[in-house]
């Protein structure tokens, strides 16, 4: 089976979200206009990543704008729709990405490998989710998530097509392009690890990244001392068909990827396991 | 946690660090998440799209 799939490379000002939402729904658009019927944001795309006090005040449930937003969108174009956002659940917060189908559900997957300053600021996600839609069974993970092999294994062998959303930074300062001591090799890693994962599951590797100037926290003494790098978004979004062609790769700027891949769902009824909180609108 | 890529040398820094913050951090959002108890902000401005 032949899908259409979009990768959203979009850069999110920080706490603007009315205008990021704007900004993604002109690129949802055009991903609707080319055909698509899988398209994916990066994380946190519409609150802007970076660290902040407390994102309680932007943090959203399913029946709040963002995903009421999201929601008709996927229904009108028939549009499945993958966004990472500041999720909300009575007290606790979590940096999630937010499925929503054509037929207006939505479902949540938490993201599970809180890095750096996230730890102080979100609750961590428990388990994976394997989401089932009409051209197979799709499995998440955000950002750092995908550099642990345990996330991979736990979909190998059980999913259509793996999604990826990220705001995965350079780790180099922008303006001299000094790499950082520790973390500095970890940048470029962002265009390499998708296509690693399409190759070892066999599977189409849909990758979101966000692009853009940011400045990147790494705490030193909990957050009393955390060192700051003037950094940008390493951008590299990508499309990894995972068997039949070369990935498509995108820049460093705002950019729509739209590329056909191939998902091979096996004949027959196929067990998913539903095993996150999800959580179900009307 | 084993890596799905070779991170080098320095990814056992990197692992130490991630231990450390996991339990200085769940203590610092687990406070905050008492507080978020509270009745909550939230954004409730109206917000419309054009329509295609």
């Amino acid at each position: 089976m032949r899908v259409v799939v979009a990768s959203v490379q979009m850069s999110a000002r920080l706490l603007a979200v009315e205008e990021n939402l704007e900004r993604a729904d002109c690129l949802l658009r055009e991903a609707h206009l080319g055909g698509a019927r899988l398209a994916v944001l990066p994380e946190m795309f519409n609150t802007g990543y970076g660290f902040l006090p407390d994102y309680g005040p932007y943090a959203e449930g399913p029946n709040d704008r963002t995903l009421t937003h999201l929601r008709r969108r996927s229904q009108r174009w028939g549009l499945t729709i993958i966004a990472g956002i500041v999720e909300r659940e009575d007290r606790h917060i979590y940096d999630s990405l937010a499925v929503c189908q054509p037929d207006g559900s939505i479902q949540t997957y938490r993201k599970r490998h809180l890095v750096f300053w996230e730890r102080f600021r979100f609750r961590p996600g428990r388990s994976p989710l394997m989401v089932s839609t009409p051209f197979g069974n799709i499995g998440l993970a955000v950002c750092a998530d995908m550099i642990y092999r345990r996330v991979w294994d736990d979909y190998r062998r059980r999913i259509d097509l793996a999604v990826v959303s990220a705001a995965w930074p350079d780790f180099a300062n922008r303006h001299t392009g000094r790499r950082h001591w520790l973390m500095g090799h970890i940048g470029p890693m962002s265009a390499e690890i998708p296509a690693k994962v399409a190759g070892d599951l066999g599977v189409p590797v849909v990758f979101s990244n966000q692009c853009g100037a940011t400045h990147t926290t790494i705490p030193l003494l909990g957050m009393l001392i955390a060192e700051n790098i003037p950094d940008r978004f390493a951008g590299q979004s990508s499309i990894c068909d995972g068997r039949e062609s070369a990935p498509v790769v995108a820049g460093v700027d705002e950019e729509l990827l739209l590329a056909t891949v191939r998902v091979n769902r096996p004949q027959g009824a196929k067990t998913c396991h539903f095993m996150s909180p999800s959580a179900h609108a009307a | 946690m084993p890596f799905y890529v070779p991170v080098g040398p320095r990814g056992l820094i990197f692992q130490l660090g991630c231990w450390v913050y996991g339990i200085v951090g769940t203590l610092t959002y687990w406070r905050a998440s008492r507080r978020r108890g509270l009745p909550a902000l939230r954004l409730t401005t109206p917000f419309e799209f054009r329509e295609a």
